[in-house]
Formats: structure tokens, sequence, C-alpha cells
């Protein structure tokens, strides 16, 4: 299954932090293969530039929560309005989250626009020790991204392990913690496209024979 | 047209006047013809059409604070609000308060529906000011809503200049919509006024919150001064909230705590009955953005003695109506239930006037009407 362009997710971008890093590296080797990335974050100003392999969208928000978890989710209606952008401009065939500030959002647009979405939990409310005065909501969110994801994505033992509470759906979940995950997880995409074309294709279907139900069940045509 | 409501409050769900105001508001446009969805939290997930209304509730885990349990309920609305939009088109997104704004605004920018936000009180005026950071994300919130909404609702005058004032909100887009109120449900109640007050007692009602912004204080300030003159008053004081206890102990402390009874939360067909049994209901409000309490009471055909406060200045008319007296001024309060009270022609006079007033002025017909000019305008 071809894949041109991913879409991705992630609170902030900053040059050697953890998880800019894996963006930047994961878009380096789609790049190599033809896939074109495309990243909305947060950031100090208003700005739309290419960064290494990366099409950085980030946007500002002058409002400020009454606490971390506040204001992550008040972030998300920017994040939907940049992904709505992006979508209308881009034929976007994957939304890739990261960590749960990025769910709300990612998952909603998933469900709009009709593309698969993937997540990636660096690690997981449970993993974290369930201290913050938000984690039971935290971690709700993250059941919420384990239900509706396409793939859930993990690169340590320790959160496939701290996830088990969850009930995890079989399969949807991928530990890739070896050094060639990029592969593995454009691999994922591939998977995730195709997954979502059949589904597209069944429903046409079956839409299909509903409007032809009459035929379908041997009732002859007026 | 096909209307979305949102809002976090919806029957049978009531803690303030928001849900039924968006009740009453969408099966009045439900009558004129229009189709109306609204979504609201509820205790879990489901659906149902209730009075030709299709009512979807969504359920969000609760957190340790109000504001991250109410984002959190705007991500499950807002995905709500995507699974209906897989299915129809909506011509306006109707959001009430700040604690629906946020998926509303996420709404509006996915689809081409203009957003209309109706703010019926303001947090600055709530709780006095912004003094914590939670004050500052409603009050955020708030201005968030006024911002993103193509056309803004108020209820009341008062607020409306707050908004100008405080938020910078053209004026053009500011409508004065107020509430409504069915007066004929409020005319059938039946007198129980022997259940509440001995023969010789003269009832007086205080319906509401038991909070600061209500003035309960103030009132039960007024109780031993209106029984100095009026030894006849019996004060009901009904309404729930945290401040039950507290208040019922104040009332005591001043010495009428025999004179002052608090039933707790009243429910809708008691209500009825209880103005509809009293010789005048009280509204000492220090903050009330409209106020439906008068409105109902002047349908039931009791007269209101109101703080001249918000929307209370457009509902009583001094004098006609019923009175009005300073806010937070117990002397004040005290007297204008004495003058009620005094003259049982004048007291039915006053009543009379109130009902005819409610039914001619404030029906829900013309609050539709007005907010479909609203909706209209909108839609350029």
């Amino acid at each position: 299954m071809n894949v041109d362009s991913i879409l991705m997710l992630t609170q902030r971008y900053n040059e050697g932090e953890k998880v800019s890093e894996y963006c930047q590296r994961l878009a380096s080797c789609l790049e190599e293969h033809d896939i074109e990335t495309h990243l909305i974050c947060f950031g100090n100003e208003d700005r739309d530039e290419k960064v290494g392999s990366l099409n950085l969208h980030e946007f500002s928000f002058k409002m400020h929560g009454d606490n971390y978890f506040s204001w992550s989710m008040l972030l998300q209606s920017r994040f939907m309005e940049k992904i709505d952008h992006i979508v209308e401009e881009e034929d976007v065939q994957v939304i890739h989250a990261n960590n749960w500030p990025t769910l709300p959002a990612s998952l909603t647009a998933s469900k709009l626009h009709e593309i698969p979405f993937v997540v990636t939990y660096h690690s997981v409310e449970e993993e974290r020790g369930m201290n913050n005065p938000h984690s039971h909501q935290i971690s709700d969110l993250e059941w919420e991204g384990i239900d509706e994801a396409s793939f859930i994505v993990v690169h340590k033992e320790k959160t496939r392990d701290a996830m088990e509470v969850y009930d995890l759906p079989e399969n949807k979940v991928k530990l890739f913690a070896d050094e060639n995950w990029e592969k593995s997880v454009l691999e994922l995409y591939r998977r995730a496209v195709e997954v979502n074309t059949n589904l597209e294709n069944m429903e046409k279907e079956a839409e299909d024979n509903h409007g032809n139900f009459n035929a379908y069940v041997g009732i002859p045509s007026e | 047209m096909e209307i979305l409501m949102l809002t976090w409050e919806y029957p049978p769900n009531k803690v303030g006047g928001v849900a039924a105001h968006v009740e009453d508001l969408s099966k009045t446009l439900n009558r004129m013809g229009h189709d109306i969805t609204v979504i609201t939290f509820g205790q879990e997930e489901e659906s149902e059409v209730r009075d030709g209304i299709e009512v979807h509730r969504i359920n969000a885990k609760e957190g340790p604070d109000i504001t991250s349990w109410v984002l959190m309920s705007n991500h499950r609305m807002q995905k709500k609000g995507v699974e209906l939009l897989k299915e129809r088109d909506f011509d306006i997104i109707h959001a009430h308060d700040w604690s629906a704004v946020p998926a509303a605004a996420s709404l509006k920018e996915v689809t081409d529906a203009p957003m209309i936000t109706t703010l019926h009180s303001l947090e600055r005026s709530r709780v006095g000011s912004i003094h914590s950071d939670m004050s500052k994300l409603i009050n955020d919130l708030e201005w968030y809503g006024a911002y993103e909404a193509d056309e803004v609702i108020t209820v009341g005058e008062d607020i409306e200049n707050e908004i100008l004032h405080h938020f910078s909100v053209p004026g053009e887009k500011l409508h004065h919509v107020p509430n409504g109120v069915f007066a004929d449900k409020f005319k059938k109640g039946d007198s129980i006024r022997d259940e509440i007050a001995l023969d010789w007692e003269r009832p007086v009602l205080f319906v509401g919150r038991l909070c600061h912004q209500k003035g309960v204080r103030h009132l039960i300030e007024a109780m031993p001064k209106v029984l100095d003159k009026k030894p006849e008053v019996k004060f009901i004081v009904a309404g729930g909230g945290g401040g039950v206890e507290h208040y019922r102990n104040m009332a005591e402390s001043v010495g009428v705590g025999d004179k002052a009874h608090f039933p707790g939360f009243v429910p809708d067909d008691q209500l009825i009955d209880l103005y509809n049994s009293v010789d005048a209901t009280v509204m000492p409000s220090i903050y009330e953005p409209f106020g439906i309490v008068a409105l109902e009471s002047m349908a039931a055909g009791t007269p209101v003695v109101g703080s001249y406060v918000g929307g209370i200045k457009q509902t009583v008319v001094h004098e006609w109506t019923g009175l009005h007296v300073e806010p937070a001024n117990p002397d004040s309060i005290a007297w204008g239930i004495e003058k009620a009270i005094s003259d049982p022609t004048w007291n039915k006079w006053l009543g009379k006037n109130g009902k005819k007033r409610a039914e001619k002025k404030f029906t829900w017909e013309r609050v539709a009407d007005m907010t479909l000019d609203v909706y209209e305008k909108a839609l350029g």
C-alpha cells in the first residue's frame, strides 16, 4: 500500500528533546522513502517551515490553563484547526499522535476526516506512577487512544507491561525496541492505510447492496 | 434550520437556570419547525429523544477540579459532534456558557456553520473578582466564547454592558435576548398555604441556590426587622447548594429560626404550588444576570421584591408588578417585604399586573423569535 504523506503531532518541538528527536528521526527515514512528514506542535510563534526532514507547523496559543492538564486540553482546539488546514491541502494518509497531550485532537480529526491514526506512547501514566492530580483523567485518555487507534507503538517493554492494566486488544500494541524501528513504523503505516482502505471498500459494498436491496433479495424492480 | 445546542446541563440534570433555558428554547424552536440536537454532560453515554429534541449525553471522568472535568467533557462533546456531522450538516452551533465553548469553537472550525454563544452569567461577577487560576481560566473561556462566536447573546442589559466593557466585543455582535416563561405552567399550581404556614401567617418565598451571589445573608439580616413590624410573616427559603446548613444556622443566630423554613431543593411541581401559596417572592440578589424566579413568580400572580440589579431591573416594574430594593441592604429588603404585603388589595393588584406582564412580554415564542433573528444575522 502506497503512503505519501504523514501528519505527526507532538506538544512541543525542541531540538534535542526526546520526542522531538524521535519525530525528526522517523521523518528522515520516511523522506528516504519519498514520504512527506508534517509535524504540528505548540510554540512561541506561528510558523510553517522546513526543519530537517520535517515540515514544521508551529502555532502559538495565549490562553493559560489553571494547570498543565487543563492547558493541554485547551490546546486541542488549535491542534484541530491546524489538522483541518493541512488535511485540506495535503493528501494525509495517517495521523500519528505522540503521547496523551495530542490524543484528543488526533482521534477526533481521524474520525472527521476518516484517516487512520497511530499513537506512540513514549511512556504511560501507569508507568509514571499515577501520582499526578489528573492521573486518572490522563489514563482515561490513554485508554481512549488504545481503543480508537489503528495501532499503538511503544519502544520499551516497561511501557507495554505498564499498559497491561488496559486489557489490551490483541495485536494492536506494537513493541519496536530494535535499531530499525523507523522501518517497522513505516510498515505499520502501510498496514493502517490498507486496513482503512479495506474497511472503506466493505462499507461501500454494504451501501451498494443496501441500495439494491430488492434485487439482492430477488424482488424485481417496478 | 438544523441547530446544534451545546450545554453542560440539560433536564433532568439541573443545577442552575441554564438547563431550563436550553430546554424551553429548544422545545419552542422545535414547535416552530426547527430540528434541535443537544449535546450535554451526563452520568453515562446515552441518546434519547425527549419532547421532540434529540439529546446526546456524554460522560467524562471527573478530576480533582471542575475545569479539568469540563475540558475532558468538551473533548467528548466534540467527538460526539463530529460523529453527528457524518450524518447531517448543522446550520447553527449554539454554545451555552463557558463550559461548552471549547467544543463549540472546534466544531465551528470544521464546519461552515456559524457559532453563537449565549453567556448566561460571568465568572467575574459570580465570584466577585478573578482571584484564582481557575477563575482566570473560566473568565478566559468566557472571553474566548465571545471572541470565537459570530454572534453573542446575553440574557440581560447589565451583562451585555459587562461583556462590552471587559471583553471588548464589538457592540454589533452583542444581542440582548431575555429569558422566557411558559406562563400557563405557573398559573396552575395548587395552594399549599396551610402546609407551609399557620392560618394567621403570611408566607414569603425565596427560591434559588443558597450562595453569596443570591444575597441570602442580607435576607436573613432583614428577617428580624420584618418580624419586628410584621410578626405574621413566615419565610420559606427554598433551594439547594452547599450553604443550606450555614444559612439555617445564621437564621438561628439572629433569632428567627422558627420563622424561617429551609426545605432544601424543591422540585418544579412543588415549586409551582409554592409560588401560588405565598404573598410575595423575594430576590435579594447581589448579582443576577436575568433571574428566572421573578418571571415564574409573576406568572403565578405573586408580586416580586427584588434587588435593583441585572435582569430584575427589566422584569420587575417598581410599584407595578413588585418592588425594587437596594442590593445588600437589609433595611431596604425589609422595607420592600413589608410594603408588598401591607395592603392585601394592593398585593393582589401587583400580582395581577405581574401575571399580565409575564404573559405578554416574556413568552418563549418571543424569545425564540429574537434568537432566530440572531441566527439569521449570523447566517448572513
